[in-house]
């Protein structure tokens, strides 16, 4: 017999060598393995239905927007409190890409679904900040999302949402005839390119098994029907509500309902439910309370019962996009207003809906 | 005439629960899987804990990481050597034994300090003279008591004036080697060892093989049922006297013990007798091999001594070792190395470096303590994250555990060594200071082993531990009074530092009065 005694430091290094590559080589594989069929198995039955996204009859969800959101709430539990009517809509907004900020902010949106609180998120896809995969030209840049190349993007999205479980909107390419983004049709987008796209990211979704999330359709201008994905691939319509005022040079003074005239005259042919996924009033060139009063009015019981939930922009510190010029939006610039519409947002139907973070 | 009393009956007194492990083929296969799978499991813990964005303090983080991985890296090598167990099955035969001297009597050697029991020696010295193929049974009495003379002179055994001769133990022995002792093959025993009576005959063949320079057995206890800290003390040495020496021996480099081994003269020759240090069989195993012996270890018990069994002289026997396997890494395994067989200088450093262990473990301690109170952060996990990497290898390790106690020697030992792990963990100042006294060369006096077990544990040894207690304590209350927001981090510290705090509390309690605890049972000898 051999003594392999006499090798034994060389088996013993050779081998362990030996297995650090082989762990090199198939660690990840195996891991990665392990994971898919985890998540496979287990993870996506534990998902919620979006047909859940849905307020009881008569009622509308209330919901707020703000830039401190998701991360500190004490002022969306406050606007609740003045109000009388606690939000269920949390909004923020991120753009595509890499790093930190353009990651599925798990974390808040498990907090948040605990709390009773329905996340919706504005995920714009902006192409600019992926390193190596940034489209080096903006124009016609909705293509490469249909050539699959942020498809691993996607999925990471998808699969995170399926973690997280709950119900959540998503409205990615909100406002596609808003010359300001990038994925409009001013950046030689077709509307074409525009529906291949939508349908793919949500055909992402639905192969991941993420069906928590309701994918909210945002039109612009009444052109933005050309880019309609069909009934099936969309279950919210957004709508985004503005009043600037005299801020645009063609701008003028309009009332909500002439805005909600004006933009439900033009949506695609369908029956989906709406939300009013931004509002906000300028208060330059007229007088805001009357704005927001009006509004709340013309959505009293029985109006409008398409619209099933309402987000309002309370960002009193924003741009306008084109000119940079600062523009208050704030929903509460007066103190008076809320109190002011407690009632009518009670005849408006937004009603407490589940547990809420705050405390009356 | 004396009959033993009180500690046959006990837990591993008789042949009853003893069995003679056999390494199976599938045994084997399954250790290689379970250490292949353990390494990936540490790869993977490395992979994560090494991750750029984890760490904050560079200097804090090495130090955090010589502390957790020390272990495991260590385990990883006892797993390789575990895979080497040599099959106790593979006797030499008998017909290798027949042209060859080792069946010639042997000469069998033991020792006496003053005060130690006079009914150990009456048992030891009986048992002695009922070995079969005795030869000559010596008694080198440190202190010429007239007692240990009249006893030897009644059962035949030759008692040897030692007062005057120098370097303890193995001075002894080589004077005995020197003046009297004749055999080519000799038993070096120590008095609480009671031999069986076929100790003899049973390692003998091995010494067919001209290159076998010691043959080493089992050494097993007969008072652990005296309290946990005998038992935790003993289970320290179960892995040793079982998957860790069967490994060695695969190598051919199981080490010589003490207390029961047994050499042949020609061996001891060569080397100039046995090594006077502090760590001597140590010491003694290295030279032999160097000057190109191999060893065998034989997973059977041959005799049956004493573990120690309170902390004082636990604690004392720990220093000593760490002290002197220290010394001999900085002192004597340099000068050896070129000698060394390729194998036995990888095995020889594992060896010497083992008492680094309490580095490891005090910076396990003081780290969570200092991160928590000064606000520094050696690393920024979260502490579910830090367990799902960590239970992988954790899982190996314990599987592999429970897998190599089928290769222990008795049945009652195999089991979760719960008690080992806190007298390890609580041993951690001792091992400490054994390696800085090593390190230093600072002289620790040479204290035989107390087999009395009357010491009480001085209250003082006890002192560090509560330190460790209460700051410990102290570190994790000073969290909500002084922390703003508490990171992923701080947890991490706070379950090291509470873990820490739990593990040595059961020990540390020990130093409280006694009768509040423990149980105390003599072992007696009948007369």
């Amino acid at each position: 017999m051999i003594s392999w005694r006499r090798f034994a430091p060389f088996l013993g290094v050779g081998g362990l060598l030996v297995i650090v590559l082989a762990y090199r080589r198939l660690a990840t594989p195996v891991v990665g393995a392990v994971a898919e069929a985890w998540y496979q198995k287990v993870e996506r039955r534990f998902v919620s239905d979006r047909d859940q996204l849905v307020p009881p009859q008569g009622a509308r969800w209330f919901g707020m927007y703000r830039p401190e959101l998701p991360w500190n709430y004490t002022r969306f539990s406050q606007i609740g409190t003045e109000l009388g009517i606690r939000p269920r809509i949390v909004s923020w907004y991120q753009s595509w890409g890499v790093g930190d900020a353009s990651e599925f902010k798990d974390e808040a949106i498990s907090k948040a679904i605990a709390a009773g609180l329905i996340p919706l998120v504005t995920w714009e896809p902006w192409m600019s900040s992926f390193g190596p995969l940034s489209v080096p030209n903006p124009e016609g840049s909705v293509a490469y999302i249909n050539q699959g190349r942020f498809d691993a993007y996607i999925r990471e999205w998808a699969r995170a949402a399926v973690r997280v479980g709950g119900p959540m909107f998503l409205r990615p390419f909100h406002e596609m005839g808003n010359p300001w983004y990038q994925w409009s049709t001013s950046y030689g987008n077709s509307p074409g390119s525009l529906a291949d796209a939508w349908r793919h990211v949500v055909r992402v979704f639905r192969e991941e098994g993420a069906k928590n999330v309701a994918f909210v359709w945002t039109p612009y201008t009444k052109e933005d029907n050309a880019a309609w994905p069909g009934d099936e691939w969309v279950d919210w319509i957004g709508l985004d509500v503005f009043n600037y005022g005299a801020l645009t040079t063609q701008g003028e003074w309009t009332g909500f309902g002439d805005i909600m005239k004006e933009q439900l005259g033009h949506l695609p042919p369908t029956d989906k439910p709406i939300m009013i996924s931004e509002i906000g009033c300028s208060g330059v060139g007229g007088d805001r309370t009357e704005w927001w009063t009006e509004a709340l009015r013309s959505l009293k019981a029985g109006q409008q019962p398409r619209v099933k939930a309402v987000v309002v922009f309370d960002n009193p510190a924003h741009q306008m996009a084109n000119t940079s010029e600062p523009v208050d939006w704030g929903f509460t610039h007066s103190p008076d207003l809320l109190p002011l519409l407690h009632p009518l947002a009670v005849q408006a139907g937004l009603f407490p809906e589940g547990p809420s973070i705050t405390k009356d | 005439m004396g009959e033993v009393n009180g500690s046959q009956t006990g837990i591993n007194g008789g042949g009853s629960g003893e069995r003679t492990p056999r390494v199976l083929a599938r045994e084997r296969l399954l250790l290689a899987v379970l250490a292949v799978l353990g390494i990936c499991g540490l790869l993977f813990f490395c992979e994560y804990w090494f991750a750029p964005g984890h760490r904050r303090s560079p200097f804090l983080f090495a130090l955090l990481t010589f502390a957790v991985l020390w272990q495991p890296a260590r385990n990883v090598y006892n797993w390789w050597v575990y895979l080497w167990a040599h099959n106790p099955e593979t006797q030499p035969r008998r017909e290798q034994l027949a042209n060859i001297d080792v069946m010639e009597p042997m000469d069998v050697i033991t020792t006496a300090m003053p005060g130690e029991p006079f009914p150990m020696f009456k048992r030891t010295l009986k048992a002695i003279t009922q070995l079969k193929n005795l030869n000559r049974a010596f008694l080198l009495d440190g202190g010429n008591d007239d007692d240990l003379r009249a006893l030897c002179a009644e059962l035949g055994v030759v008692h040897v004036d030692c007062r005057s001769v120098p370097g303890a133990k193995a001075g002894k022995v080589n004077y005995c080697l020197k003046e009297f002792s004749r055999s080519p093959i000799v038993l070096v025993i120590d008095p609480d060892h009671i031999p069986k009576p076929d100790f003899l005959t049973r390692v003998a063949p091995w010494f067919s093989d001209p290159k076998v320079g010691f043959v080493q057995v089992v050494q097993a206890y007969h008072n652990l049922d005296e309290n946990w800290v005998a038992w935790g003390a003993a289970e320290q040495t179960f892995g040793f006297y079982g998957p860790t020496l069967m490994g060695l021996s695969g190598l051919g480099l199981a080490t010589a013990i003490g207390a029961n081994c047994t050499f042949r003269r020609a061996a001891l020759d060569s080397v100039g007798g046995h090594a006077v240090h502090l760590a001597e069989d140590a010491l003694t195993s290295i030279r032999l091999h160097a000057a190109g012996w191999t060893s065998v270890y034989l997973p059977w018990r041959g005799s049956e001594g004493l573990v120690p069994s309170d902390l004082g002289s636990f604690w004392k026997q720990q220093l000593k070792w760490a002290t002197g396997m220290t010394n001999i890494l900085f002192r004597q395994y340099p000068r050896l190395f070129r000698r060394l067989p390729l194998m036995a200088r990888v095995h020889y450093l594992m060896a010497t470096t083992y008492y680094l262990c309490g580095v490891a473990a005090a910076l396990n301690l003081f780290l969570p303590v200092v991160c928590l109170f000064l606000h520094v952060c050696a690393l920024e996990v979260p502490l579910n994250q830090f367990l799902i990497h960590f239970a992988p290898y954790l899982m190996m390790s314990g599987s592999i555990n429970l897998l190599v106690q089928r290769w222990y020697s008795h049945h009652d030992e195999p089991g979760i060594p719960w008690r080992s792990m806190l007298i390890e963990k609580a041993t951690w100042y001792v091992h400490a200071s054994g390696f800085w006294y090593g390190l230093l060369g600072l002289k620790v006096p040479y204290l035989p082993t107390p087999k009395d077990g009357a010491q009480q544990v001085p209250a003082r040894m006890m002192t560090p531990h509560w330190i460790v207690i209460i700051s410990s304590l102290a570190a994790m209350a000073w969290v909500p009074l002084t922390y703003h927001r508490v990171e992923a981090g701080t947890i991490l510290m706070m379950l090291f530092a509470s873990v820490n705090a739990l593990m040595l509390l059961p020990v540390a309690a020990l130093g409280l009065p006694r009768r509040l605890f423990a149980r105390r049972i003599k072992v007696e000898y009948s007369t």
